[in-house]
């Protein structure tokens, strides 16, 4: 905050001289209208945003009393929440009104880079921040190098395209890096290669009369939490509730089943929920098919005769028995994953029992391990056997959301930028050991961890400027330590955040980023419940201070920038294609161009057309309203052949969906794929899978199978294996830094509030000679934190648990134990867990047992 | 002897100086309008020694500081974008939570309103230069209006005054002082806390006449 005039610092009565009361100095206050007493008398009102504190991306509204927000519900109008939200929807409260949130834009006064070493920012101005991002981008122009920028995107809305694809492709760089990867691609994997969604999916849970939960915790995370909540209870009653996890959830302690895996065995135990289904003959006969002659052939360990059984809905039932389940008995599963045959035995009859109306509920445990891929399709395949697609009870894929989509680029792009944004990523996405493959195209999708390698190496160039946002990837990536090392090596990063973290300690300007759900005009789209949705987020109170919205006011400010710099592309493209769709006026400022773009892409749903859903009629309604509902999806919208479709585009064959147009159990839409990638690298598909760290070699490759967990650390030197769980109070890592985290951290199971526990059995607590409450030291293979030891007997002898989210060694006074000494609060898991990828997705790896550590007393 | 209307004159000055000590630094133009001068001058000529003192090891400081020095102490205890040293909001200090907007910043809005101002920056209302340019302003006017001899309104505005200073303003100021100087080793605002705190013992001592 500056001094607006030198007459402040005038004194009203000079020295010696005889008082004459003058008129005040104010520098920070005017004289005002309003009607004295207002404040604390006037009625509150309630306003609709959304939440986006984890990715359920609930619609909801805030009360907002004397502009300040007090309160949180859901939006009484969601088919989704039923007007209720999770813990996380009240704690943003805490977020918004936080004290050590970036106020202003800063710059970085000591060139000198690293952890623990003081960037010494100070204040700047807008312009000063701006003229100087917009000096170190044209200068890359300038030089012929536009690829060497690089944008990291974290959380993110749907107005992600403007400063995701529009600044970055007009600018000329291949280089936007989304956070995806570190999120579940490895999830999306197991449906693509099963039902041809690369997606997340709904879930008909108030149908269900079987819900098996898989590596995931629904009333905490995984897209539908205040409906989870709501249903869980309901569900308990009238459907049986079975929970695959290592350790004891908010799920799983309610549940009638709980499957307590050795991590990473998942494949083995679905293949033996398989076998029981098949063998005795309980799969769903209206989707899978059946014998020709009625008899049931498959029997434990025998080849079974592909022309004896017709399919209906899916392909490769047999072939994927021949090659993969055959084997896989409950008893051989029960010696794999710890987890009792007749358990699985009465899970899989439980399910046939209700089959249909069974949804697998699969989440990123299941998935987002080193060799996860197969296991994801393994655990998504039980959805395809009970014939819980697409149908009653099961899971569903969205309703579609009627937006519209970001116009195109291409007359804005010079040949330069034409050229340069072609160039090969620093993700080094689609290379040999990366075939990343989302939507079936080899480097189709992010492999955001390694951007870090891309960095280091220089592989294939080296990056000069960088510009992130909300997101803090050298806390939140395993192997969070090679990023702070890749960080030390970029010359210049923008970091565009509410909170500094880990990686604005090597930003060089920070700009501060306005709240979602309270100060961001943007919108949203999720599912839950058969209805999609699409939610805005609004500005519901004014913010402290002078926050941008990142997606929108930053390419904006870049483009005015620009221009100046000879270069209008960029705010030329934003003015001319998002011109009020009301009035078809051209924005002239960072606002006014936010609140056209939103209502650019928004306005099928409110300008008259017939789309479906909620009947909203007009912009200002849809402001009042918050959001729109979708008709309810339909069922069975992809049986009779329709997982897949083939389509022509400029004389290009693609498929979309399955390559069979059925749901594959053995995927011919992953045999292309792999088959692909592998030509382009010249090799085979074995020789891909070897370098990809999986076993599997022939028929292997293109069928959901076992494959043994992958660790780092032999269980000789690193005992327990680690499980890495989210916490239901984390908004997307940034919640650390308020009170009430630590205060409720309780409603986590195992864990303590004010404390960073790692949950241990008192088994293995006895052993070590351990009490509950201890001080810990935790090392892995690659790094050591410290925490404190809980003795529970939620995880199994063997394991060892702790939530991700606390141990920042840079972030606010309550996040940080002590910032200038770079001290963290609690330990964090991405220390402990080594850099790794499962590579055929691109997926960061944290899940299924992948690292081995030892305890120690401290 | 200053008369009530000259002293209450000092009193506002001192108000405005202290405040403008709480904004992003400007070293030449702190010199040029001799801003530490003027404070060891205000505070003298009101008996306040002991801020007087403080305020005399500012002038010294400010003349061997750099601009950016005193820049980036004052960003890393006021403004972040880590951990703030000494959050300079009321709020932090008088709420539970320590979080901001919260029932305190409410009361300081009200009372900003009801004497007529409204917020002219972007700043949470209770930041620290905000109340003091606020206490600034009620002295002010209570000046005036005694200088006018409407002694009903200047009244008014000296309750004001004490209901903002015991309730609102005087109860965190020992903690915030406190943080600047466990926080820092600078001389600018180390002994920039010394005078705040003792300028604001001396005015609650006003408002609080011991009996």
């Amino acid at each position: 905050m500056k001094i607006k005039r030198r007459d402040f610092l005038k004194l009203s009565v000079a020295a010696g001289a005889a008082a004459t009361v003058g008129k005040p100095t104010l520098n920070a206050f005017a004289a005002t209208t309003k009607k004295a007493g207002s404040i604390g008398e006037l009625p509150g009102e309630w306003k609709a945003s959304t939440c986006q504190g984890c990715t359920t991306w609930c619609p909801v509204e805030v009360f907002v009393q004397d502009g300040r927000a007090v309160k949180v519900r859901g939006n009484p109008h969601s088919k989704q929440n039923d007007g209720y939200v999770c813990p996380r929807g009240h704690m943003s409260l805490q977020q918004v009104y936080d004290p050590d949130r970036v106020k202003m834009p800063m710059k970085r006064t000591n060139p000198k880079k690293g952890r623990g070493i003081d960037p010494k920012f100070v204040p700047v101005s807008w312009d000063e921040a701006f003229s100087t991002i917009a000096d170190k981008m044209m200068e890359l122009r300038k030089a012929g190098e536009p690829e060497k920028y690089l944008l990291m995107r974290g959380r993110y809305t749907y107005m992600r395209d403007l400063i995701y694809d529009g600044v970055t492709k007009i600018f000329g760089s291949p280089n936007n890096i989304s956070h995806s990867a570190i999120c579940a691609e490895a999830e999306n994997f197991g449906a693509m290669f099963t039902e041809g969604m690369w997606g997340y999916r709904d879930y008909d849970i108030s149908n269900s009369k079987y819900l098996l939960v898989w590596g995931c915790d629904p009333v905490s995370s995984n897209r539908m939490i205040p409906a989870a909540i709501s249903r869980l209870g309901d569900v308990l009653d009238n459907a049986t509730v079975a929970v695959v996890d290592p350790k004891l959830n908010n799920t799983a302690a309610k549940a009638q089943e709980w499957l307590p895996l050795l991590p990473g065995t998942d494949g083995a135990v679905a293949l033996a929920i398989a076998h029981v289904l098949l063998t005795e003959g309980l799969w769903y006969k209206e989707f899978v098919g059946d014998f020709k002659d009625g008899e049931n052939l498959f029997k434990a360990g025998a080849i079974v005769d592909e022309t004896a059984f017709a399919e209906k809905e899916s392909h490769g039932v047999v072939k994927w028995w021949n090659i993969a389940v055959k084997d896989m008995t409950p008893a051989k599963a029960a010696e794999i994953s710890q987890v009792p045959a007749d358990q699985i035995i009465r899970v899989a009859r439980g399910m046939a029992k209700a089959a249909p109306n069974v949804a697998v509920w699969m989440g990123p445990g299941a998935a987002m391990q080193v060799r996860g891929a197969y296991s994801a399709m393994a655990v998504n395949a039980l959805n395809g056997l009970v014939g819980g697609v697409d149908n009653v009870g099961g899971t569903l894929p969205s309703n579609k959301v009627p937006v519209k989509k970001m116009p195109s680029l291409s007359a804005y792009q010079d040949e330069l930028a034409k050229k340069h944004s072609k160039l090969k990523k620093i993700d080094q996405r689609g290379s040999k050991a990366f075939p990343a493959l989302k939507e079936g195209k080899p480097g189709g999708g992010v492999v955001t961890n390694n951007t870090a390698t891309g960095i280091l190496d220089a592989d294939p160039y080296d990056i000069k400027v960088v510009v992130g946002y909300m997101n803090n990837f050298a806390f939140s990536c395993s192997g969070a330590e090679r990023w702070e090392k890749a960080m030390e090596k970029i010359p210049f990063f923008v970091h565009i955040t509410t909170n500094a973290a880990e990686m604005t300690q090597y930003a060089d300007i920070v700009l501060p980023g306005a709240i979602s759900k309270y100060e961001k005009l943007c919108w949203v789209k999720q599912k839950q419940n058969r209805y999609a949705q699409c939610t805005l987020l609004q500005p519901v109170v004014e913010p402290m201070w002078e926050a941008i919205n990142d997606e929108t006011e930053f390419p904006w400010m870049l483009g005015e920038k620009f221009a100046e710099r000879g270069f209008p592309n960029l705010i030329d493209f934003l003015k001319k294609e998002f011109k009020d769709p009301e009035t078809g006026k051209e924005a002239t400022n960072s606002k006014e161009f936010t609140e056209y773009a939103v209502k650019y892409y928004t306005q099928d749903m409110w300008n008259g057309k017939d789309v479906g859903g909620d009947k909203i009629n007009g912009w200002a309604e849809f402001k009042k309203r918050g959001m729109w509902n979708s008709d309810p999806q339909p069922y069975k919208t992809r049986w009779g052949g329709k997982f897949g479709k083939d389509e022509e585009k400029d004389g290009k064959k693609t498929t979309k969906g399955t390559v069979s147009h059925k749901f594959e159990f053995y995927s011919e839409t992953l045999k292309k794929a792999l088959g692909k990638h592998a030509e382009k690298h010249k090799t085979t598909v074995d020789d891909i899978l070897a370098t990809c760290n999986y076993t599997a070699k022939g028929e292997l490759a293109f069928v959901p199978h076992y494959e043994p967990p992958f660790r780092y650390g032999s269980v000789q030197e690193y005992p327990f294996t680690f499980i890495d769980y989210k916490s239901r109070l984390n908004r997307e890592g940034r919640s650390q830094n308020s009170p009430w985290y630590y205060e409720f951290k309780h409603c986590d199971p195992g864990d303590v509030g004010h404390q960073d526990s790692l949950q241990i059995n008192p088994v293995d607590a006895g052993k070590l000679g351990l009490k509950d409450g201890d001080a810990i030291r935790v090392t892995s293979v690659v790094g050591s934190i410290e925490c404190t030891a809980h003795l529970w007997e939620g995880v199994r002898p063997g394991t060892v648990a702790k939530a991700f989210g606390q141990g920042h060694w840079a972030y606010g006074r309550t996040a940080s134990k002590d910032y200038a000494k770079a001290v963290p609060r609690g330990g964090n898991n991405n220390t402990l867990m080594p850099f790794d990828t499962e590579r055929l997705s691109g997926g960061n790896v944290r899940n299924g047992g992948f690292t081995g550590v030892k305890i120690e007393r401290v | 002897m200053p008369t009530v209307v000259e002293k209450k004159l000092r009193q506002s000055d001192c108000f405005k100086l202290l405040a403008a000590c709480f904004y992003e630094p400007d070293r030449e133009m702190f010199l040029q309008e001799r801003l530490c001068d003027n404070l060891v001058s205000l505070f003298s000529s009101c008996g306040y020694v002991p801020a007087a003192e403080a305020a005399r090891t500012m002038l010294v400081a400010l003349s061997e500081l750099s601009d950016d020095e005193l820049k980036v102490e004052y960003a890393r205890l006021f403004v972040g974008p880590f951990e703030l040293v000494a959050p300079p909001y009321g709020s932090v200090y008088l709420e539970e939570k320590k979080r901001l907007m919260g029932d305190s910043t409410v009361a300081v809005q009200k009372m900003y309103q009801e004497a007529g101002l409204s917020l002219d920056v972007k700043e949470a209302p209770d930041h620290i230069a905000l109340e003091l340019e606020f206490m600034h302003y009620l002295c002010l006017a209570e000046s005036e209006a005694g200088a006018k001899r409407q002694r009903k309104e200047a009244q008014r505005l000296n309750k004001m005054q004490t209901e903002f200073m015991t309730r609102l303003l005087g109860p965190w100021i020992p903690p915030f002082c406190e943080n600047i100087r466990q926080g820092t080793d600078n001389g600018f605002y180390l002994n920039l806390a010394d005078c705040l705190e003792g300028f604001i013992q001396e005015i609650i001592l006003l408002h609080h006449p011991v009996s």
